[in-house]
C-alpha cells in the first residue's frame, strides 16, 4: 500500500521526481539538488516531512510516564520547549530518536521518524500503571528551514521570544498552526503543523510570503545532504548493538534520573566500555559516494560499516558518510578504506558534524 | 462578546459538540434534555466518520441520488467534514482528559466492496475523480488481496475501494462531549423545553414541563427529529420526515481483520475497535409518521444477518447481543439530506442545527464548531466558512 502525505497534490503540481521511503511517496528533488541546496543554504525552503508521526501523550502522568521512557530527562524543559531524547528498550538498543514538544502542562508530542507503529505501541505497551492517553495526532508539517525563515515567517505572525527548541501556537494568518523552532537542516528554521485541511492553504502562504526570496520547496535528496553536513541521525544509523553512548547521543542521556527504561543497560555499557562507535568518515576521492552497508575496512580486514548512505556535502567540499567502526579505530584522522562497488578508497574517520559544530547557526 | 446565557436544547451529540465547542472558548452554556445524554439515535449510530472526498462522486448527480449528501456543490460541504475527520484524535484525547472517557477511536480502513463489473467501473470511475481533485489516499484493493483478508468473502466479490476512515464508540463520544463541556463549565439539566417567551424578536426564556422558566441570552433547537416541535413553538414550520434506522452488534469468535466491508446495496460489516462487530445497512429508508413505533423490528434483524452472512460467511459463528435502532431526521424529497444549521431567520438570538439524517456523528465536530463560532460572533458568519454556509438553509 502506498502511503501519502496532504501535500502529494502539492508534490505533483510542483513537478517533483517522486521516490518510495518504506511505502511513503515522497518527493525527491523538483528542480534540481543544487539550486535547492543553495536555496535553503543561502535563503530559505521547505520540505514535507509529513511521513513522521506526532504521537500525543497527555494525563496526569504524562511527564513521569516520558520520564520513564525518554533517555534524555525533562526536568531541563519546562512547557513551550522541545528536547530531543532516544527510546530505548531494556537492553539500551535504540527504537526511535525523537524531538519531544512540551506544549501544555500535562500534553507532549513526540514525534517519531519512520519507526511510527513501533514508537507507538512501545508507549502503549509502557503505559499501564500511568494515567496517559496515547494516541497519534492527525496533524501533517512543513518545515521552513533557511537564514532566511524568521523573516519569511515574520511577516505573518511574531516569532519574538521563539529560541531555538521552543515553540507555540498561533495562526499565519488564518491558518492555526503550531510553530516549533526546530529542523534537520542545520539552518535556523521553523516546523509548522497544521490540520491536513489546510495543507494547501500553508504551502501556497508559504510561498506567497516567501516570494522575495524566491522560496520554494525542497526534496529528500536535499534533505539527506543537509542533514549529514551537520550531523544529525537517522534511524538508519542505530545500527545493529548502538545504544546512544555509540552513536555519539551519550549527551542526552539523563544519568542523574531516577529510572528511564535502558538505564540499567547504559550504566553497564558505560562501565564496560564501548566496543564500537559511529563516526563521520571523508573519502579521499570526491566523486566516490559511499552506499549503505558498504564495508569499512583496515589492513584488509572488515571493521565497521556504512550506515546512513553517503553524499557529497557542497559546504564542505567533501564526500562524507557515517559509519560504526570498531572502537579502536573510531578516532578522527585515523584512515580506513571503503569498499564501494568492489572497489576501495581511502577515507578518513572524522566527527560527524561538520557543518555549524557549535549549532551558532541554528540558535541565530 | 460579553458573557451569554446560552441555552442549548437536546444533549444528542450535535447539542453536546456545540456545548464542549462554545465551553472551548470560554462561553458556559446548560444543555436542556427530556431524556438522557445521547439516549436516542446519537447513542446507536455506528459512529464512523467517512473520509470526505467520497462525497465527490454525487456531485452533479440528481438531488434523489444524493442520498449522503445535501443538495447543491459538494465542494463546500466537504469543509464541514474536514473539521471533524483530521481532528478526531486530538478530539479522543481531549475527551479522554476533560471528559474521563475513553472513545473508543480508532482507524478504520473500509473497503467498499464490489461484486459485478459495472460497480467496479462506477468505484473506480470515482476513485479517478478524488485523485483528479487532489485526494490521493484512496486505493484499489483486487480480488486477491481482498480474499487473503477475508478468505470466506462471496465469491463474487471483484475487489474494492480502499478508503481511510474513523471511528468512535456513539454513546461513550457524545458522553465525553457532554463530560468535558461541564469540566468547562457547561451545565445539563433534565426537563422538556414546552414553549419559549419573548420581548419582540428577541427570545427570553425558556418554559419547562414543570413550569419553570430558564433564562437565556441565546437558544439552540439541537433536538434532531423533534426540531419540528421547536420551531413551530416558535412560530417556523420546518418540513422533516423521520427515518428509523437500525443495526445490530455481534460478538465473532474470532477478530475480523481491522476493514470494514460495504457493497454497494448499502450493507456493512463494522468491526468496532473492542473486537465486536456492527452490521447495518445505508441507504435503505424506513420512514416514519411518528415517534409512536417500535425501534427494532424483527425483519430488519433477519435481513441484517442474512445480508451480511452473503458477504461474508465467517459470521454464520457470531453471536447477536444488541439490536438498535432509533429515529433520524430526514429532509424531504427530493433531497433526502440537507442539514439546517444557522440562525432562525426572524429571530435574534435563536439559532438550530438538525436534519443531519444519517452524517450527524461525522458532522458533529463540524456543526458544533461552526455553530459555536457562529453564536459567538452574534449570528455574523466567519469567513472560512462563508461559503459553506451559504448552501445550509435556515428554516
Amino acid at each position: 500500500m502506498k502511503l501519502l502525505t496532504p501535500f502529494y497534490g502539492k508534490h505533483l503540481e510542483c513537478g517533483a521526481t517522486l521516490i518510495d521511503v518504506r511505502n511513503w511517496q515522497l518527493a525527491a528533488v523538483y528542480t534540481s539538488v543544487e539550486e535547492e541546496y543553495r536555496m535553503v543554504r543561502e535563503r530559505a525552503g521547505f520540505i514535507d516531512y509529513s511521513f513522521q508521526s506526532a504521537i500525543a501523550v497527555a494525563g496526569r502522568d504524562a511527564f513521569s510516564f516520558l520520564q520513564k521512557i525518554l533517555v534524555n530527562d525533562l526536568r531541563k524543559i519546562s512547557p513551550g520547549k522541545a528536547i530531543y531524547s532516544s527510546i530505548l528498550d531494556e537492553t539500551g538498543k535504540m527504537l526511535d530518536d525523537t524531538i519531544v514538544f512540551w506544549v501544555e502542562e500535562n500534553l507532549f508530542i513526540v514525534n517519531g521518524l519512520f519507526a511510527k507503529r513501533q514508537t507507538i505501541e512501545w508507549l502503549k505497551k509502557n503505559a499501564p500503571g500511568f494515567e496517559v492517553s496515547i494516541i497519534e495526532r492527525g496533524t501533517c508539517f512543513l518545515a521552513l528551514q533557511g537564514p532566511k525563515s524568521r523573516d519569511v515567517l515574520q511577516k505573518a505572525v511574531n516569532l519574538k521570544g521563539l529560541p531555538y527548541f521552543s515553540l507555540k501556537q498561533d495562526k499565519l494568518g488564518e491558518i492555526p498552526v503550531l510553530i516549533a523552532r526546530v529542523g534537520f537542516s542545520g539552518e535556523l528554521g521553523y516546523e509548522l503543523y497544521v490540520y491536513p485541511e489546510y495543507a494547501h492553504e500553508l504551502w501556497d502562504t508559504i510561498i506567497e510570503l516567501g516570494k522575495e526570496y524566491n522560496v520554494g520547496p525542497y526534496g529528500m535528496g536535499v534533505s539527506g545532504i543537509l542533514t549529514i553536513e551537520k550531523g544529525y541521525l537517522t534511524s538508519v544509523d542505530f545500527y545493529e548493538g548502538a545504544t546512544p553512548l555509540e552513536v555519539g547521543l551519550g549527551w542526552t542521556v539523563g544519568f542523574d534520573k531516577e529510572d528511564f527504561i535502558g538505564k540499567e543497560a547504559l550504566l553497564k555499557r558505560r562501565s564496560e566500555g564501548l566496543k564500537t562507535k559511529l563516526m563521520g568518515f571523508e573519502v579521499s576521492d570526491p566523486k566516490v559516494v559511499a552506499s549503505a552497508n558498504d564495508n569499512l575496512i583496515k589492513e584488509g580486514r572488515v571493521v565497521g560499516q556504512v550506515t546512513y548512505r553517503g553524499v557529497y556535502g557542497p559546504a564542505i567540499g567533501k564526500s562524507l558518510g557515517r559509519g560504526g567502526v570498531e572502537i579502536r579505530y573510531a578516532n578522527e584522522g585515523e584512515e580506513l578504506e571503503l569498499e564501494h562497488e568492489g572497489k576501495r578508497t581511502k577515507v578518513k574517520m572524522a566527527r560527524p558534524r561538520w557543518y555549524d559544530p557549535e549549532n551558532k547557526i541554528v540558535r541565530g | 462578546m460579553s458573557q451569554k446565557e446560552v441555552v442549548i436544547i437536546g444533549a444528542g451529540v450535535i447539542g453536546c459538540s456545540i456545548a464542549y465547542h462554545l465551553a472551548k472558548q470560554g462561553v458556559p452554556s446548560q444543555i436542556i434534555e427530556m431524556d438522557s445524554i445521547a439516549a436516542r439515535a446519537s447513542g446507536k449510530s455506528w459512529a464512523v466518520f467517512t473520509y470526505p472526498p467520497r462525497f465527490l462522486g454525487l456531485e452533479g448527480q440528481p438531488p434523489e441520488q444524493l442520498f449522503s449528501t445535501p443538495v447543491g456543490s459538494v465542494g463546500p460541504w466537504l469543509e464541514l467534514f474536514w473539521m471533524g475527520y483530521h481532528r478526531l484524535p486530538d478530539i479522543a484525547l481531549d475527551l479522554q482528559e476533560k471528559g474521563g472517557i475513553d472513545i473508543g477511536y480508532g482507524e478504520l480502513p473500509w473497503i467498499k466492496v464490489v461484486l459485478s463489473e459495472s460497480e467496479e467501473k462506477d468505484y473506480k470511475a470515482n476513485l479517478s475523480l478524488q485523485k483528479s481533485q487532489g485526494f490521493y489516499e484512496g486505493y484499489w484493493i483486487d480480488g486477491d488481496d481482498l480474499r487473503s483478508l477475508f478468505p470466506d468473502i462471496n465469491p463474487l466479490a471483484r475487489g474494492g475501494m480502499v478508503l481511510h476512515y474513523f471511528q468512535v464508540e456513539p454513546y461513550r463520544y457524545t458522553l465525553g462531549l457532554a463530560q468535558a463541556a461541564e469540566k468547562m463549565g457547561a451545565t445539563i439539566r433534565q426537563g422538556e423545553a414546552v414553549g419559549f417567551r419573548h420581548k419582540g424578536s428577541r427570545i427570553t426564556s425558556v418554559t419547562l414541563g414543570t413550569g419553570t422558566e430558564v433564562e437565556t441570552d441565546v437558544v439552540v433547537l439541537a433536538m434532531g427529529p423533534w426540531s419540528g416541535q421547536g420551531t413551530s413553538q416558535l412560530g417556523k414550520e420546518m418540513p422533516i420526515l423521520i427515518n428509523r434506522e437500525q443495526c445490530l452488534r455481534m460478538q465473532v469468535l474470532k477478530r475480523l481483520p481491522p476493514y470494514a466491508l460495504s457493497t454497494p446495496a448499502g450493507q456493512a460489516i463494522i468491526p468496532k475497535v473492542d473486537g465486536s462487530v456492527i452490521l447495518g445497512h445505508a441507504g435503505s429508508a424506513d420512514l416514519q409518521t411518528g415517534f409512536d413505533v417500535s425501534l427494532t423490528t424483527e425483519e430488519v434483524k433477519m435481513m441484517l444477518i442474512n445480508d451480511a452472512i452473503d458477504l461474508l460467511p465467517t459470521l454464520n459463528e457470531a453471536e447477536l447481543v444488541e439490536q438498535r435502532g432509533d429515529f433520524e431526521c430526514w429532509s424531504p424529497p427530493p433531497n433526502r439530506i440537507q442539514p439546517v444549521l444557522g440562525r432562525l431567520p426572524e429571530w435574534e438570538n435563536a439559532y438550530i442545527a438538525t436534519r443531519f439524517g444519517t452524517l450527524g456523528m461525522m458532522l458533529s465536530l463540524g456543526a458544533g464548531r461552526v455553530m459555536a463560532d457562529l453564536i459567538i460572533a452574534g449570528g455574523r458568519m466567519p469567513n472560512r466558512v462563508k461559503t459553506m454556509m451559504e448552501c445550509l438553509s435556515p428554516v
